[in-house]
């Protein structure tokens, strides 16, 4: 492996990251070349460096700071959820009442919008067009009186064929009969 | 799962913990934060350079984390789904606060003493303060994604798998910003290294 490739592949290999295979060429490469090698060595104090100032700097903030602190600002929270949560219980307790007259007029209004439009308002879907009356015509017979819309009505006349041949409308004698 | 303790006494594990939370334990979830607030907050500093802005997004990235936990579903590691929190508040921060550009001044000093203190011999002393100051300024002039692979890989190590979960990238991006972020810092540190 030449030191081009190695350069390539150092920042992976300082960090655990080559295929095994890549990571075997770098370290005999590392072994000869010391230029190489140092490169490797000012990756691994920079990483060290770096580790060290971070965790120093870490270290001011000790659990006796954070926790507190924290802490405050967990029950400040579980507060203001809960403060949330009981205003909207009050507000529902305190409107009951006012809550009660427009619910009152609302299921008003619904039932008579149900009652309109399916149970049978005037055109509604549930009204029911066909009704039977005494014709005076047919002698007492029914007929039958479709009513289709405002302006148009169909009559159905319903007779029976009990009409006798005798045209004066006499009934007959009981001694006619035989 | 659970996790031995130092002293024989057995640890829940992480997804013990959550479930534990999901359920409203408070204690569960102070646990949880014990174990990760270091990390989150090495993260943030990483990415803000600055301590209370860093504080700050800490706290809030466990104050989502408490929010949200009957929502997480352990698909991935909880330090992931923290990591990946933290990365996505700071990141939102700096993009508000692009034209705000953040005051390293106090962030040096504060390096600088905690340098100081952790170093017995003045002459190393020195040096560890030299390069503390140089690496926050280093990282500073790095974007913000930049800042989160390497914080992510040289100081928390993660892979470069679960960088890119974190990050929300492919694999091959992690690559090349870190390998871009080196390249950078290694220029403007080599006096130092």
């Amino acid at each position: 492996m030449d030191c081009a490739r190695v350069k390539e592949l150092l920042v992976r290999f300082v960090d655990g990251e080559c295929r095994p295979d890549e990571a075997l060429g770098v370290e005999e490469h590392l072994g000869y070349c010391a230029s190489c090698a140092g490169e490797r060595l000012e990756l691994e104090r920079l990483d060290g460096a770096l580790r060290e100032t971070f965790r120093a700097r870490a270290a001011e903030v000790g659990w006796d700071l954070f926790w507190p602190a924290l802490r405050e600002r967990l029950d400040q929270e579980a507060e203001e959820a809960q403060g949330l949560f009981d205003s909207w219980r009050r507000l529902l307790q305190l409107q009951r009442l006012a809550w009660a007259v427009p619910g009152a007029v609302l299921l008003v209004v619904g039932l008579f919008v149900f009652g309109w439009f399916f149970v049978g308002g005037e055109n509604g879907a549930g009204v029911s067009n066909l009704t039977r009356v005494e014709s005076i015509d047919s002698h007492g017979s029914d007929v039958a009186v479709f009513r289709i819309s405002k302006d148009r009505t169909t009559v159905i006349w319903l007779f029976e064929e009990t009409e006798t041949d005798d045209e004066s409308g006499v009934e007959p004698s009981r001694n006619d009969i035989p | 799962m659970s996790v031995k303790g130092i002293e024989g006494l057995v640890e829940p594990s992480d997804a013990e913990l959550v479930r534990r939370s999901q359920r409203g334990d408070r204690g569960a979830f102070r646990e949880l934060v014990a174990r990760y607030y270091q990390k989150i907050f090495r993260l943030a500093l990483g990415m803000l350079n600055d301590r209370e802005e860093a504080l700050d997004a800490t706290q809030e990235t466990f104050l989502r984390a408490y929010k949200s936990i009957k929502g997480f579903r352990g698909s991935a590691g909880v330090y992931t789904w923290l990591y990946r929190i933290a990365a996505n508040l700071a990141l939102d921060r700096q993009r508000r606060e692009s034209h705000n550009p953040v005051e390293l001044r106090d962030s040096v000093e504060l390096e600088s003493e905690a340098a100081g203190q952790s170093a017995p011999d003045p002459a190393e002393g020195f040096h560890n303060r030299r390069l503390g100051e140089r690496i926050v300024e280093a990282i500073a002039g790095l974007t913000p994604e930049h800042r989160a692979v390497v914080v992510l890989r040289a100081v928390e190590g993660l892979s470069y798998k679960e960088i890119a979960r974190v990050v929300g990238c492919s694999e091959g991006t992690v690559m090349s910003r870190l390998y871009y972020a080196r390249k950078k810092l290694q220029k403007e540190l080599a006096r130092f290294l």
